[in-house]
């Protein structure tokens, strides 16, 4: 990353990039070809699944790809290789990772929203990368905002503190400082999922597909609180290295403590 | 909630199996729900919820213990639940809420359990 890009992210929160070109169209057949088997479909445009399926079947439907896509190793090695040296570049190459996220958005689907948050609102670790890989050409509310750090700093200021403040209040306030993310099939963007993000209710004509994976450093700290957002219950080794291989196997650890 | 709430602790993914049952059980559709953020005692996320019910909606906690540690919070949003005839269903304790002086047993047992411990 050159420092201009490095700038950029601690200014806004995320950057852009291209994915590679062969693991991307991985990912997107392997969605197409699930959606096809689960559906008895022959063809699927998935910028206009809207038209042939209704949002009370969608969540069922979501889980289920969701769950054949997170059972292939390759899909989650695709999705890493696709970025690879991008998730290098901001959180190291010793790596963790989350389970990967399917979102759908069907044009009007309420049911589907996932309101602003930040991923350390349930204890995440703070120094975490979001990969953010959509299948169609995102624009306005069919794809996700962001809202840059210092904006959501003093937003999440007065969610510690204010015990009048609802997020309703929030929404309206700060619907300004919402920046929404318009990208191209094969790109995606890289955020740091301690700003603010979240979408709303996708008001464009075509319907979103998207995933989402958190890449972690293993030696970076987790959340503060005691809960399971941990490498074995949240988080999976991706790579570790030869000297982790090799104290993973003896126990020198024991002799330290 | 991910944090521990009462004397429990349970991973958000357990909490969504047990939610969705309850949920099938009452016949209603599970949506998903955002959690409240673990930094804050100020239960935003619950009074949130809150505010946008619907008069008569039901409202399914896990247990009495995700309702806010803080009492004048805690007063506000039974208040507002009373107001709004909502049902609160408390999954752990078995117990269903919807009638005014059941509200006001809430606090009761809270208190009769700080005074155990």
């Amino acid at each position: 990353m050159k420092n201009s890009e490095v700038n950029f992210f601690i200014k806004n929160g995320f950057f852009k990039i291209k994915l590679q070109h062969n693991n991307f169209l991985y990912l997107k057949n392997k969605i197409k070809d699930t959606l096809k088997k689960q559906l008895n479909f022959k063809k699927i445009n998935l910028e206009k699944f809207h038209k042939r399926i209704r949002i009370e079947e969608l969540n069922d439907l979501r889980l289920k790809v969701f769950k054949k896509i997170n059972d292939d190793n390759k899909f989650k090695q695709n999705t890493y290789e696709s970025a690879k040296k991008f998730i290098h570049e901001t959180v190291g190459n010793e790596l963790c990772s989350s389970d990967i996220n399917l979102s759908i958005q069907l044009p009007g689907d309420k049911s589907s929203l996932l309101e602003m948050h930040s991923d350390f609102f349930s204890g995440e670790s703070l120094f975490q990368i979001n990969l953010w890989i959509p299948f169609v050409n995102v624009k306005k509310t069919q794809s996700m905002f962001i809202i840059n750090p210092a904006d959501s700093l003093k937003i999440l200021k007065k969610i510690k503190y204010d015990k009048n403040l609802n997020f309703d209040d929030i929404n309206k306030k700060f619907k300004k400082q919402m920046r929404w993310i318009n990208l191209k099939l094969g790109e995606a963007i890289l955020f740091s999922p301690n700003c603010l993000h979240g979408n709303v209710v996708n008001c464009e004509k075509n319907t979103r597909w998207s995933i989402n994976i958190r890449y972690k450093n293993i030696y970076s700290p987790c959340g503060k609180e005691r809960n399971e957002k941990k490498i074995g219950s949240f988080y999976t080794l991706l790579n570790p290295k030869a000297v982790t291989q090799f104290n993973l196997k003896y126990d020198f650890d024991e002799i330290t403590n | 909630m991910n944090k521990s709430f009462g004397d429990y602790y349970l991973p958000t993914r357990f909490q969504y199996v047990i939610l969705r049952q309850y949920f099938n059980k009452i016949n209603a559709v599970f949506n998903m729900p955002q959690g409240e953020p673990v930094f804050t005692k100020t239960n935003i996320r619950l009074r949130s919820i809150i505010n946008n019910l619907k008069p008569n909606s039901n409202l399914i906690l896990l247990s009495i213990y995700m309702l806010p540690e803080n009492k004048i919070i805690r007063n506000k949003i039974i208040t507002k639940m009373i107001k709004k005839k909502i049902k609160l269903h408390l999954v752990f304790e078995n117990t269903l809420i919807n009638k005014a002086k059941d509200f006001k047993k809430i606090n009761e047992i809270l208190k009769l359990n700080k005074f155990s411990q």
